[in-house]
């Protein structure tokens, strides 16, 4: 994670590049990204009858490929950039490809908390993961849900660990799936695995697991529950008493339950995406109280406000007292923190952010097809062709804001007081 | 409407391991449990008044063409089908033999479409295709399901597709396609995850695995409109449901969870989808409303919604037009579902200058007898198909076209196995061939 207080948070406005400045040195141009300390901005670019590569600010990445696509950012801030040349696949990270090679290489995941980069690969028709550089040992039949822990130390998959004939459906009924650690996968079978997670020091893993056609219940470490459930939703570690939280569905109603007993008494129609404030003292899941009537519930009480699309982003002030998600009510986006909408609704709102002192929360903005910026229920004075999520600086007192405009691309830190007046 | 119970008559019954194995797994007490747990617990007051309120009148029946097409033979009218399956549950509590579970749920997955025509044929609208749902949801839930479609609903739950194609397949089939019709159309792009765009292009997993070229004809389409859209990478892309149709609603859910929140992940403001009925089914009928959704969370956009918007509003346009004589299909999930009968027919009608209506048509019209998840239960079933259909070859015959428009998936693969058996001088069509062959193209080479 790069060092977000040693970026420039000195208030002003610059343009870093101009988007159409090298337009003649190449054919087309794709959807540009900013960096996330707004110092650079990047884009792949078809050049004239050759290949591909990345342009960042002005300058063009030295090596060009067959194809490129996913320029993602680090955390660190790193380029990286999913490229092919000679058929192979492989990941380029600031404009270096790996030396590994690979049939195909796709769905790249960061770890959080480290430097370490992993990419779901395909070699000789085996599929595992690769990270920083280095493919796992087992490779399997096929494998999904890719993982990689927060501090990078691990990787994990679900993976099918035995061949499967056409339409034989006896096998798949035995199980054949399984979740692998760095390539390592766990002793028993399961009919289904998904939604994978690490617990914080990435010494647990747990997963959703189908035991049978319609038996479900949550594994740790290869362990399944003894509880068996109609369904269960993706579980997270409890990082207060290290044990494992899921959603799970019983006589037709959803309950969260812990370690397979249940957790909050209250059942919902439906109830997913389960989050522990950062301290863990607070547990909160989007929730639907009835057909089309979705709010959050904290520690088990639902909030009164709902809406009738979809409940979604739900995110904890670094404090943990304050939580901001996205609603949706008859097609427009409404922000809502603590249980209280603020002024709406937008086309589009994307997710919330908290400033590092919790009291202050931005939300990015699509309105009739401009962007804008909404800080505390107040949105800002101008509006933007292009626009990223804003980041609050280390103080809570200003505001990064990364945009399009003009067909230049301007970096601004904007100072809260000028935008909330 | 008492007689005839010829369903377990040996000429109707087809070997299939799904069905063969399953059954010979159940025992007395399983059967029992599993039964009434679905009847007492999983289905509501609806599947009681149509248990109740159902009179036997037998109206019904010219409703569906299994009979029509079996000289009207009564066990095939949709009462009879009820008569031999859920009643008897109901009526025996449960107390019913594996063998009478195999044929009922070989019954309501082969002899059932759940069109819904029959629903516009009774005077108290009973809806029999939810009650065969109730049926194949029961065979699901002991292990009686046809071999073929419980492979796809295993495919759906292992890679989130109804076809097995793997992460990297899908990926690189867009980026084939790409290079394909970058022949054509030089700065045409495919865009996969890209936040932000306008709309979500899903489709069905039978188009990356075996019908590249309507991947191909959309993206042509897509870059001559000029719209804003994105491909997912990740699973999500496929908004197929097989999973609905052997009644195993759990991994429907899962399905269509993925498939909202893929379209919400890329932040995009509509899904636009294929050419496909029964996706269409799942995503604003069923799969969102076991989420617990009232509609659907994103606006979704049927294909054929999606053309008529584009030739409505001279996005693109019309360069040159079929002279054959052309006929439209009305898919049941997408009409008799959904009312798009019309906007498909403007469509047609505007690349067709010679255009014949089948008869009965739009809601009344017959089913292609492949959707409903009849066609997934794969080669032992064909023959039960196509001979359950001959009143469909018979209408398609009457038109005397040369081109039959279907634009979904499903109906192209009945009605293709119609046109063959049938001898049917008749060409097949998704309204993107048409539009793809037949409207200018300003950005090509």
């Amino acid at each position: 994670m790069s060092n977000f207080s040693a970026w420039d948070w000195k208030p002003g406005s610059r343009v870093v590049a101009d988007l159409s400045a090298r337009a003649a040195d190449y054919e087309w141009r794709e959807e540009p990204i900013a960096s996330p300390d707004g110092e650079s901005v990047a884009c792949i670019v078809k050049q004239p009858d050759a290949g591909f590569t990345v342009l960042v600010n002005d300058e063009f990445w030295e090596q060009e490929f067959e194809k490129a696509w996913y320029l993602r950012h680090a955390p660190d801030g790193r380029l990286t950039c999913l490229v092919m040349s000679e058929d192979e696949w492989t990941v380029a990270v600031d404009g270096q490809p790996w030396e590994s090679r690979f049939g195909f290489a796709w769905s790249t995941v960061f770890a959080p908390k480290s430097s370490a980069i992993g990419v779901a690969v395909q070699l000789d028709g085996k599929y595992g993961m690769a990270v920083d550089d280095q493919p796992w040992e087992q490779m399997y039949e096929n494998a999904n849900n890719w993982l990689l822990s927060d501090d990078g130390s691990h990787s994990a998959a679900a993976v099918q660990v035995k061949s499967l004939g056409q339409a034989d459906i006896d096998t798949f009924a035995k199980g054949v799936f399984s979740a692998a650690i760095d390539g390592e996968a766990w002793e028993q079978n399961f009919v289904s695995v998904w939604s994978l997670a690490f617990n914080s020091d990435s010494s647990r893993l747990a997963a959703e697991v189908r035991l049978s056609q319609y038996e479900y219940t949550i594994a740790v470490d290869g362990k399944p529950w003894e509880q068996i459930f109609q369904s269960v939703w993706a579980p997270c570690f409890n990082p207060t008493s290290g044990g494992v939280v899921a959603p799970a569905r019983m006589g037709g109603k959803w309950f969260l339950c812990e370690d397979g007993r249940k957790l909050w008494d209250k059942p919902f129609t439906q109830l997913w995406s389960q989050k522990f404030s950062p301290g863990g003292e607070r547990l909160a899941a989007i929730v639907a109280t009835g057909l089309g009537h979705w709010t959050v519930a904290v520690d088990g009480q639902p909030w009164e406000q709902s809406f009738n699309g979809v409940v979604m982003d739900l995110t904890f002030s670094p404090n943990g007292r304050s939580l901001a998600c996205m609603g949706k009510d008859d097609n427009a986006w409404w922000v809502m923190v603590d249980g209280q909408r603020w002024c709406g609704g937008y086309d589009r709102a994307f997710p919330p952010q908290f400033s590092p002192d919790g009291k202050h929360c931005a939300v990015r903005l699509d309105r009739g097809g401009r962007y804008s910026l909404c800080v505390d229920g107040k949105v800002y004075s101008e509006d933007f062709d292009m626009l990223w999520d804003p980041t609050f600086g280390p103080e809570s007192d200003r505001i990064l804001i990364r945009a399009i405009k003009d067909g230049k691309y301007l970096r601004r830190v904007a100072s809260l007081g000028d935008i909330l007046g | 409407m008492t007689k005839p119970l010829t369903q377990t008559d040996k000429w109707r019954k087809v070997e299939d391991a799904g069905l063969d194995r399953g059954a010979a797994r159940l025992t007395p007490e399983r059967i029992e449990k599993v039964i009434n747990e679905v009847i007492d617990k999983e289905t509501s007051i609806r599947f009681q008044a149509y248990m109740r309120d159902c009179v036997r009148c037998g109206l019904c029946a010219e409703g569906c063409h299994y009979f029509l097409s079996r000289d009207r033979d009564p066990s095939y009218s949709p009462v009879a089908k009820m008569h031999q399956t859920a009643w008897e549950m109901v009526r025996r509590k449960g107390k019913v033999s594996a063998e009478f579970v195999r044929n009922a749920v070989q019954l309501a997955h082969t002899e059932c479409n759940l069109c819904r025509r029959c629903l516009h044929y009774c005077p108290f609208g009973i809806d029999t295709a939810y009650v065969m749902g109730i049926v194949r949801r029961i065979g699901n839930r002991l292990g009686v399901t046809p071999q073929y479609i419980q492979d796809t609903a295993n495919s759906h739950s292992a890679t989130m597709n109804q076809m097995w194609v793997k992460e990297d397949e899908w990926i690189d089939s867009l980026k084939w396609q790409e290079d394909e019709a970058r022949d054509e159309f030089p700065d045409l792009r495919i865009p996969l995850e890209k936040e932000g765009a306008e709309i979500m292009y899903s489709v069905i997993a039978p188009e990356p695995k075996f019908r590249t070229q309507l991947i191909y004809q959309a993206a042509a389409i897509f870059h001559e409109a000029g719209m804003d859209y994105t491909f997912p990478a990740t699973p999500g892309w496929d908004n197929s449901d097989m999973a609905m149709f052997v009644g195993n609603n759990e991994i429907m859910g899962r399905l269509k969870r993925l498939h909202f929140e893929t379209a919400q992940r890329l932040r995009v403001k509509r899904i636009v989808m294929g050419e496909c009925g029964h996706a269409f089914r799942s995503v604003y009928d069923v799969g969102n409303r076991w989420l617990g959704w009232r509609d659907s969370p994103i606006e979704i956009v049927h294909g054929v919604q999606f053309y008529h918007e584009l030739l409505t509003s001279g996005r693109i346009q019309v360069e040159t037009q079929i002279e054959d004589l052309v006929t439209f299909h009305d898919p049941c999930n997408i009409i008799r579902g959904r009312g798009l009968m019309e906007q498909g027919r403007e469509v047609a009608k505007a690349f067709c200058k010679n255009y014949i209506e089948m008869t009965p048509n739009r809601e009344h019209n017959l089913c292609c007898a492949a959707g409903g998840g009849v066609i997934n239960c794969g080669p032992p079933f064909k023959e039960t198909r196509v001979k359950g259909n001959r009143a469909k070859a018979e209408q398609l015959k009457a038109t005397g076209a040369k081109i039959v428009i279907a634009p979904c998936h499903n109906c192209h693969g009945g009605l293709e196995d119609i046109i063959h058996a049938y001898h049917l001088d008749m060409k097949l069509m998704f309204l993107g061939d048409i539009i793809y062959k037949h409207m200018k193209k300003t950005k090509a080479v």
